[in-house]
């Protein structure tokens, strides 16, 4: 298992180095630059500027000395504000982010569980087809318009809960809501499925006939069973959500990554981008190893020989 | 009522003419894989409902603008914002096709429109058709999703294929690629690609497939894995076939089912990823537009012009629940293991 | 070993349970100890609260002086700083730290008396010796500030700025001196009668430099690295989410300053400011074209005239755009009425001029837009009799051209207007839109790679200049390859003329070039709208450097 997690540990390095590099070579091709376009620079100012920042460089040596900097985790400084580093832009709107994404997962987690199992319980009855409705309506509405009538509903027209911005707990329930719906309709569909399919099982006869008691069989094997491969799905998933909440942090006024990241695209802030994609396949490339890891853990089928 | 005994005599048996031949006979007709997940489709009736869903809007897309005299384009900034008004229909209140908009005045009367000009979806902010743009958009959506579906679907059975077939070193080496791309969170390529290549239909549609065959990639890879063992296909091997062959003839066959079923998902997300990249303003490029920035445009104005954006979602809404039911019936259908 | 694996899972999942929980839970507390602290402050203090909220769009970008650029840095230096005057309601110069001012007889010395009770928030006094460092300091080129220019009019800053110039750099030769502590001695390259508005222009406040050594690369980042000297003080500043201003008790006049608190929230989405708006959470809320509609006969709306023009740039590196004839018929072939009623709905005026109008008032005191008049109509027939000729002189029948826009929602329906409407109007034009965001934008138009643009462009000071100067030839933000030497010669002249007179004829006459020529194809001056609670009072809108002053603000009648 060790050997396994050194060896996946090791290949993540790769992996986001290689990222680092395509983003940086990208970040060239992008037109403009940082300061080609303040409206009331000088020519002088302007050389000085990309100087200063090291922009006038060749690019292989722009390219060194970003890895340099990236290997002592530093990601450089922001052109949008003064003075201000990347590495704090990060961690100002990680904690917001973080949050919504994690209360939306596991709110979401909870709830489509929960109509996932009902409805395969009480298969082709009206149960059934009430919590895939409610799951195929949480994938076709687009989140903006979902998170925007909630707001007007439950924050303007019934005022009871907060319309914005990012405070107390009870700021969090709209935002983590929207965010969630997504995660509701994904895992009550997959966990429906997973259900149907075990209860159709020969062990689940087996252990019906053997006079276990169906409360105990559902539990003990059905659920249980079935939640296993819910793991799979919830790395992608929490993925989507990091970079889902970009949308949701803008209707909801909320201080997160995902609102500076498109930000700065639209200035050429190289750092923020740059430094903002690679902390995301970071988290990403985590969250893969972990879930991989808690895979092996949880069945025993799939140990780590195959590693796939 | 009395019980009358009633004797068995050899006489009341016959002799059953067991034919020798007819054993070998199978009364029920031969279905082949294909018209039996047909079969078990059909009884499925979320997936005909989505299908039949689908197709209406396909067609109705492709003749609906042409049911108008304006084009997509046609401004008129004095008749702009008009409610919608569908001659016949005025006098059913709730159906709100009366060209009165949400204050209560006649938006027609006041802005002096014609007698005969009826806007079926009213106009948009320049004094466009909405109907014209509604359809035309939807095409350029499921244009979109079809596109992105569809080179995912060569990319991604080429790329599992390969790397499952060839196995080993092949395998290794191709899925490091596959994990280096699996690391970059999507969205941030997708963005990148929109702006390095200008936002249009080709370069949307290109960066969604970008990261999109990755997927499928992994389910073709699996399958291709599971079945690379199995006992029919060591059989064809020793039999002597090609790869080319073993390919074509067992290999694809027996993953088609998968390939058509993680399909029918892409489209939607297709669909959705677009509307996402309208909202945060890198989609489709005006003046064209496509479900997802009619939808962004009008839920701005939501409150007071709720036509702008209501008719867009709604066909939203119908196309990304139909192709969800067909999908959920097609993997019903396909998978073996639901053969009963 | 099975059993394990379990209790983990089980463990995580009642952690996270009773994280919920802990959520749900101190949501209620939260509610009701926020209710009874609104109730007991209403019983300690019957007046009223002086506190108002506030939305913006974006985060401060600079709190630096020399470094700030955008409107948000601006406003909010404007009330937390102050120069030698500040503007007042109707945007005179009125006193700031300067108590008052003497002016030579040519117009090209100042001499300023600084108020002795104008106080830094820390208690020390504002002298003389903290402007001359601030404006030194912009002007030392390793600063990088990019507002530097804004001190042209000063004796010396041109040349100190220009590369290659014996007085590159070399700051001790700029044209101010700290006669003592609360004396000023300011001398001009030439009679700027613009220049006392100017010093409430960021880049003229002062710093203090023994503060600003010792915090280094920190100053200013942080809402305690920095030093005020105005009516407020930042008192919270959380970056992306908001700030807080606080009255300043150490300012000069803070009997005259009423706001208590000011909470300012980060809201990009104008829907959003909206429901704020409605649940009361916000007292003024900006509109987008969308929601005036629906606010039409709401008592609250507003609309503002600003002294912003936005314009269509004609690149005459274009062979096309090159010809006059077809630059007219461009100007003249769409209907700026009623796009500025139906499209921008937002209190713009249609533009007929590059100089704004109701923004400076020439020597006779009559606006200069009023003696100027209006250049150019929306006329179809005469539109096409010019396209005709045009296209003959230019040898084509039909042409290509590429519109650059900015990539906003607004300047996008703006862009399928103008397509539309000069493709309907015009027999053989074809409009191709590329939208960029801004930077990228900008930097096209640098490089002159567009046909035609969309753009606009504000004032830095008030005075006709700061439009009529972009134009001359090879001017930084000229950035069409537009040149005509008359053109040249007048705006040459007028920034020498020391007679006002005369100098205010010039720039009257360097318009009537311009549109001779029609260099530009003026769209709108633009109009801001929005909702504001009728409780707020004396607001204070500037046309030029900050937005919004809130000195004189008040709250009344909200209870």
């Amino acid at each position: 298992m060790l050997r396994y997690i050194t060896k996946r540990v090791f290949s993540m390095f790769i992996t986001l180095l290689i990222i680092a590099t395509i983003t940086f070579f990208l970040m060239k091709l992008l037109p403009g630059s940082p300061f080609n376009n303040q409206e009331k620079l000088t020519e002088t100012q302007r050389y000085a500027l990309n100087e200063k920042y090291g922009l006038n460089d060749p690019v292989p040596v722009q390219y060194i000395n970003y890895l340099g900097k990236l290997a002592q985790g530093d990601l450089g400084y922001t052109f949008q504000f003064d003075g201000r580093t990347v590495n704090s832009m990060i961690a100002n709107g990680m904690g917001p982010s973080a949050t919504i994404g994690f209360e939306a997962l596991i709110f979401g987690t909870f709830i489509g569980l929960f109509l996932g199992i009902i409805a395969a319980l009480r298969h082709n009855s009206f149960v059934d087809y009430g919590a895939m409705i409610v799951a195929v309506f949480g994938i076709a509405i687009p989140s903006f318009v979902f998170a925007g009538l909630l707001q007007y509903y439950v924050g303007v027209k019934l005022g009871w809960l907060p319309v914005a911005f990012w405070d107390g707990p009870e700021y969090h329930i709209l935002p983590a809501f929207s965010l969630s719906v997504g995660v509701i309709a994904t895992v009550a569909r997959f966990m429906r499925t997973e259900m149907l399919e075990i209860l159709g099982t020969d062990y689940i006869l087996m252990a019906r006939s053997k006079g276990i008691s169906k409360k105990e069989v559902i539990i003990k094997h059905c659920v249980r069973n079935s939640m296993i491969p819910i793991i799979t799905i919830l790395g992608p998933m929490a993925i989507g959500l990091i970079t889902g909440s970009l949308v949701i942090e803008n209707i909801f006024a909320i201080p997160g990554i995902g609102e500076q990241f498109v930000k700065s695209i639209n200035l050429n802030d190289y750092p923020v981008i740059m430094g903002t994609t690679i902390f995301y396949s970071f988290l990403i490339v985590v969250i893969i190893l972990i879930v991989d890891i808690l895979y092996g853990i949880i069945d025993p089928r799939i140990r780590v020989a195959g590693g796939k | 009522m009395s019980m009358s005994e009633r004797k068995l005599t050899p006489d009341l048996f016959r002799r059953a003419n067991l034919d020798a031949n007819k054993s070998e006979e199978i009364s029920k007709p031969s279905l082949s894989f294909w018209q039996d997940a047909f079969r078990r489709l059909r009884k499925n009736r979320g997936a005909m409902i989505g299908l039949f869903a689908i197709v209406f809007v396909i067609v109705f897309s492709l003749i609906a603008p042409s049911l108008s005299k304006y084009g997509m384009d046609d401004q008129e900034l004095m008749r702009a914002n008009l409610p919608p008004k569908i001659p016949g229909l005025e006098k059913i209140g709730f159906l709100g096709v009366d060209g009165v908009d949400i204050r209560g005045v006649d938006q027609y009367e006041m802005k002096n429109v014609a007698k005969d000009q009826n806007f079926w979806f009213g106009t948009d902010p320049l004094g466009r058709d909405q109907w014209v743009r509604v359809w035309k958009g939807t095409q350029i959506s499921l244009y979109i999703a079809f596109l992105a579906a569809t080179i995912d679907l060569i990319v991604g059975v080429a790329y599992g294929g390969i790397s499952a077939f060839y196995g080993g070193r092949v395998d290794n080496a191709m899925q490091r690629v596959v994990e280096v791309l699996y690391g970059i969170p999507n969205l941030v390529v997708i963005i990148l690609f929109i702006i390095i290549l200008d936002p249009g239909i080709l370069s949307i549609t290109l960066a969604l497939v970008i990261t999109g065959w990755i997927g499928m990639s992994r389910i073709v890879r699996a399958q291709i894995l599971a079945l690379k063992d199995r006992e029919f296909v060591l059989a064809s091997q020793t039999l002597g076939s090609t790869s080319g062959r073993l390919i074509t003839k067992h290999l694809l066959p027996n993953t088609l089912g998968a390939i058509i079923v993680t399909s029918t998902f892409t489209i939607p997300g297709a669909i959705f990823f677009e509307a996402f990249l309208s909202f945060i303003g890198l989609g489709i490029q005006p003046p064209t537009a496509s479900l997802g920035a009619l939808i962004a445009d009008g839920f701005r104005s939501l409150r007071i012009y709720p036509h702008l954006a209501i008719y867009p979602a709604s066909i939203m809404c119908i196309l990304m629940i139909s192709f969800n039911l067909l999908g959920d019936g097609l993997r019903d259908a396909l998978d073996p293991k639901m053969r009963r | 070993m099975k059993k394990s694996k379990w209790s983990l899972l089980l463990t995580l999942v009642l952690v996270l349970s009773m994280f919920l929980a802990a959520c749900s839970g101190g949501d209620k507390d939260k509610a009701s100890d926020s209710k009874g602290g609104e109730d007991e402050k209403a019983t300690e203090k019957p007046s009223e609260p002086q506190v108002l909220n506030l939305l913006d769009g974006e985060e401060i970008p600079s709190m630096d002086s020399s470094q700030a650029t955008d409107s948000v840095s601006f406003e909010v230096m404007n009330n937390v700083m102050e120069g030698l005057y500040r503007l007042d309601k109707d945007n005179k110069p009125t006193p700031g730290v300067a108590e008052k001012h003497e002016v030579n007889e040519d117009g090209t010395v100042y001499t300023f008396k600084l108020n002795p009770n104008a106080k830094w928030s820390d208690g020390s006094q504002v002298v003389a010796k903290d402007f001359v460092y601030a404006w030194q300091k912009a002007l030392t080129p390793d600063t990088l500030s990019e507002y530097a220019y804004i001190m042209g009019p000063v004796k010396n800053a041109n040349a100190i700025q220009t590369d290659g110039d014996p007085l590159y750099g070399k700051v001790d030769q700029l044209g101010v001196k700290a006669v003592d502590d609360t004396t000023l001695e300011v001398t001009l390259e030439a009679p700027a009668p613009y220049f006392l508005g100017l010093t409430g222009f960021a880049t003229f406040y002062p710093q203090k430099e023994e503060f600003v050594k010792k915090q280094a690369d920190k100053y200013a980042l942080e809402s305690n690295t920095l030093l005020y000297n105005g009516p407020f003080v930042l008192n919270e500043w959380k970056h992306n989410e908001g700030w807080q201003y606080k009255k300043n008790d150490n300012y000069w006049d803070k009997d005259n300053v009423m706001l208590d608190e000011i909470n300012v929230k980060i809201v990009k989405d104008v829907a959003t400011g909206v429901n704020l708006y409605e649940t009361g959470q916000t007292d003024i809320a900006g509109l987008s074209m969308e929601y005036v509609d629906q606010y039409k006969d709401n008592d609250d709306l507003y609309t503002r005239g600003e002294a912003t023009v936005f314009f269509l740039r004609l690149n005459q590196k274009s062979e096309v755009l090159k010809n006059a004839n077809i630059r007219k018929a461009i100007d003249m072939a769409y209907d700026k009425q009623s796009m500025v009623d139906v499209l921008l709905n937002n209190g713009s005026t249609p533009a007929y001029y590059l100089v704004p109008g109701e923004f400076t008032p020439g020597p006779d005191g009559e606006d200069y837009r009023k003696t100027n008049g209006n250049f150019g109509e929306y006329n179809l027939e005469k539109a096409k009799e010019l396209w005709a000729t045009g296209l003959k002189e230019v040898g084509k029948d039909s042409v290509e051209l590429e519109l650059l826009n900015y990539d906003s929602d607004g300047a996008k329906k703006m862009g399928e207007f103008f397509k539309n409407q000069l493709e309907k109007n015009l027999p053989g034009i074809k409009v191709s839109i590329k939208a960029q965001p801004f930077k990228q934008k900008l930097d096209l138009e640098t490089k002159g790679e567009y046909d035609f643009s969309y753009a606009g462009w504000g004032p830095d000071y008030q005075d006709p200049m700061t439009f009529l100067d972009m134009f001359v030839t090879d001017g930084a933000h000229n950035q069409m390859a537009y040149s005509n030497p008359e053109y040249d010669k007048l705006i040459e002249g007028a920034k020498k003329e020391t007679d006002e007179k005369k100098r205010w004829q010039m720039m009257l006459d360097a318009e009537k070039v311009l549109f001779e020529d029609q260099a530009i194809s003026p769209l709108y001056q633009r109009g801001v709208t929005g909702l504001q609670k009728p409780y707020v009072k004396g607001l204070a809108h500037h046309l030029f450097g900050a937005d919004t002053s809130y000195k004189w603000a008040y709250i009344e009648g909200k209870q």
